[in-house]
């Protein structure tokens, strides 16, 4: 009976369609020259048929004209609302150059929401870009960059349900691994397609003799892999395990014997890289502190100093059904603050990772403090609150909450901060550089 | 009255205390350490945020525990352990990252109200639903309580539904159940109104998509609620629908109470008894009985200090697996009521 994932892409895709204003980019005149074939096509290549085509997570395809024309007034909202593609970071606040960025540009907004104002027109076949080999869900996302991946561990199998409430699903499994090694991209794949589905999110932890420091990885719906920075990675030791706990949200179909993969790119036998680093579990709204009020809309926020110079890889939120926003902010030594990254609309279907650019991964200096706010949703405005009326605590199910980060963090001494620095600059002279792109504050 | 608060607070104590020492020893900036030291520090972290966190544990048995379950004396030594070598090595080492802000800091001990919460339903065979209720007493400290009447008060129906009087403070997880019929709609509603010093929340609860519970079966961890049985041919309970029994006691008499609870798949139980109603105060010789495996009943006594009419609520559950392991599932517990008439 209890099918979520649907009701909440169903909300998604048909919420207010006709209800809200447009980007303020439409241009009627600019619009009746674009067509489908010439100027559309290419950008849902680029930015949406990876997850819109046939067997893919999207519950629609946008591979034609007519299928994208059926959806187009709902399209135009959701572009122009930066609800989809799914990134939801503030365009206008922070760092906006990313490894994985699936974002449309404004120009990109402008022209489909100008298409669809002006009637949708087809245009020529013959303009069309030729049509993209996709790889399928079976297939890696790093490959293409990595290759195969050098370890595939799997989840040992579990008889997913058609129906009934979240799971979890908690195995140990030996990594193989006879010798140390250090880690240079992970990546989670759900058994496709059933699985894929049912997969809400992912933890994986090393067990071994020395921790990592935190997570080996973790993975949400929607979530690409993660690739670390030359000289950049995570040591795995021989003999280690990897104690998966794998969240299940029944769909209404069962997925019997079930197994999930985890994904390890090994750097070379006997490489040590230069910079360790870590996934950063920072907790804003503690069990035994989150309690959200009936129709109320909280905030929580809490403050971590960085003893020395760290370098910030990753940022990633986690709510459940009421998280609405979420925002890093680094306030330096000298008293400058800066916002580094901001989620406008958090979609619980959509625990995006974004994996900073090389060039533009924040650098803050010893003394640094991060602080983390969370707001929270528990009225009707928030269309995927189940319940407003409900007292919400901390929980791990969907209808409870939680509120907390995932941030990728590589610790540096000063040296390595001062050169990394210099780097930095020598890259960016010349140009004006982004604040959130320098070193922070002296 | 809660078995996990005593450890609970211990542990957020230590937490609390290692922060201080490390804001204190080691201003921001002030310190630099060998990387090896650094990395000893960022594992007490860890240990110190897993105590919090089940999502980030190395090992999920050490965590695994909510209101309804108490730790053994194994696993506070464990906590214990972890909590000291954290406090150890903290007064002796900088870390990599302070807490300078605590969300903590927003708890309060007293004088604010309680909130019932809608944990969820499930379907029972014969047709029918159950909706299961909890509450949250918004202090740290405070026991609340609110009689049955307006300011406690469950509609549709007759106002006294069986919902509890006593609020221990904080969070309590699945403490009574409303059966509703099988043409119960979607859109149907039975409500649990609590007022307390002007606070009023008023919580309905219905059949609401994600709020589907697997009240009688964790199937991602095989688990099962105990069978309860409150009296000598009483029925076998499991799950939060609870059975009532009654009883009757002098001010100042020990009255023993008995009951048998046991795992059906080969795990040791333990048996709490809490006040869930009542005039006065009650003791309990022991509020928690751990059964070791073949032994099935759990006996203590209830002394009351007043007259009255009373409720003994009765909980019993894994001893060493509890609603945490169940990914907070409402499962694996199942209640018993007893009803005591307390005279002079």
């Amino acid at each position: 009976m209890m099918n979520r994932f649907p009701t909440v892409l169903a909300v998604l895709v048909t919420g207010a369609a006709f209800l809200l204003p447009g980007s303020g980019i439409s241009a009627q005149e600019a619009g009746e020259d674009l067509t489908f074939h010439r100027d559309i096509l290419p950008i849902f290549q680029q930015n949406c048929q990876a997850c819109h085509q046939a067997g893919a997570i999207a519950p629609m395809e946008l591979m034609t004209y007519d299928q994208v024309r059926r959806y187009g007034r709902i399209l135009r909202n959701r572009v122009s609302e930066r609800l989809m593609p799914p990134w939801h970071l503030n365009p206008h606040l922070g760092v906006q150059e990313f490894k994985n960025d699936r974002s449309l540009t404004e120009e990109e907004i402008g022209t489909i929401v100008s298409w669809v104002d002006a009637g949708m027109p087809e245009g020529n076949p013959a303009d069309a870009p030729p049509p993209v080999d996709w790889p399928t869900g079976e297939d890696w996302q790093s490959a293409p960059v990595l290759g195969e991946p050098d370890l595939v561990i799997y989840t040992k199998p579990f008889d997913v349900p058609a129906e009934g409430n979240d799971l979890w699903w908690r195995p140990r499994v030996p990594t193989g691994l006879t010798e140390d090694r250090y880690v240079r991209a992970t990546e989670v794949l759900p058994s496709f397609p059933d699985g894929r589905g049912v997969t809400h999110h992912m933890l994986v932890t090393a067990v071994q003799e020395q921790s990592v420091g935190g997570l080996l990885t973790e993975w949400a719906l929607g979530k690409t892999g993660e690739i670390y920075q030359e000289g950049t990675g995570k040591l795995l030791e021989a003999g280690s395990e990897i104690q998966f706990e794998t969240h299940y949200y029944p769909n209404g179909t069962p997925v019997p014997q079930d197994r999930v993969a985890l994904g390890i790119w090994l750097y070379p036998e006997d490489y040590v890289p230069e910079f360790p680093t870590r996934l950063r579990f920072f907790n804003i709204a503690p069990e035994g502190v989150l309690a959200i009020e009936p129709h109320s809309k909280p905030i929580y926020q809490r403050q971590f100093v960085m003893q020395n110079p760290v370098r910030i890889q990753s940022f990633q939120a986690h709510f459940h059904l009421r998280g609405k926003g979420a925002s890093m902010e680094a306030i330096y030594p000298n008293g400058r603050t800066e916002v580094l990254s901001q989620i406008d609309d958090f979609q619980f279907n959509w625990h995006n990772n974004y994996i900073y650019a090389d060039d533009a991964a924040p650098l803050l200096p010893a003394g640094t403090v991060l602080k983390f706010s969370m707001w929270y949703d528990n009225t009707e405005d928030n269309p995927n609150n189940p319940h407003p009326g409900d007292f919400v605590t901390w929980g791990d199910r969907a209808a409870d909450e939680m509120g907390h980060f995932w941030i990728g963090v590589t610790d540096l001494n000063e040296e390595q901060y001062e050169r990394l620095v210099r780097e930095r600059e020598a890259i960016t002279e010349g140009a004006s550089a982004g604040a959130s792109t320098a070193p922070g504050g002296d | 009255m809660d078995p996990a608060r005593p450890h609970r607070t211990v542990l957020l104590s230590c937490l609390a205390r290692c922060h201080e020492f490390r804001i204190g020893l080691h201003p921001s900036g002030a310190d630099r350490l060998a990387p090896r030291r650094v990395g000893r520090l960022r594992q007490v972290e860890i240990l110190a945020e897993q105590a919090l966190h089940p999502h980030y544990r190395l090992n999920p048995e050490r965590f695994n525990r909510k209101k309804n379950t108490a730790p053994g004396d194994a696993t506070l030594k464990r906590r214990l352990t972890i909590c000291g070598i954290a406090a150890v090595l903290l007064l002796g080492l900088a870390p990599g990252a302070d807490a300078q802000y605590d969300p903590r800091a927003r708890l309060q001990p007293q004088g604010l109200g309680v909130s019932p919460t809608f944990e969820g339903w499930y379907p029972n065979p014969d047709g029918t639903y159950t909706l299961s209720f909890g509450y949250f007493n918004k202090n740290t400290d405070e026991v609340v309580t609110i009689p049955v009447g307006e300011s406690n008060s469950v509609s549709p129906g007759p106002t006294d539904q069986g919902q509890p009087t006593y609020f221990d403070a904080r969070r309590g997880y699945g403490i009574f159940t409303v059966v509703v019929p099988a043409d119960f709609g979607p859109d149907d509603r039975v409500t649990w109104t609590l007022e307390r010093n002007g606070e009023r929340y008023s919580i309905p609860g219905g059949l609401l998509d994600s709020y589907q519970t697997a009240n009688l079966h964790a199937p991602a961890i095989d688990m099962y609620p105990p069978v309860l049985v409150m009296r000598d041919g009483g029925p076998e309970v499991r799950g939060a629908a609870g059975d009532w029994t009654e009883t009757a006691v002098r001010v100042g008499e020990p009255l023993e109470l008995t009951v048998d609870a046991w795992d059906e798949h080969g795990h040791e139980v333990s048996v709490w008894f809490y006040k869930y109603r009542g005039p006065g105060a009650v003791a309990f010789a022991a509020d928690e009985v751990d059964l070791e495996l073949g032994h099935r009943t759990a006996t203590t006594t209830a002394t009351f200090d007043t007259p009255g009419e009373y409720v003994v609520y009765v909980r019993t559950g894994q001893t060493e697996r509890g609603v945490r392991e169940a990914g907070l599932e409402q499962c694996c517990w199942s209640n018993g009521y007893v009803t005591v008439t307390v005279t002079q």
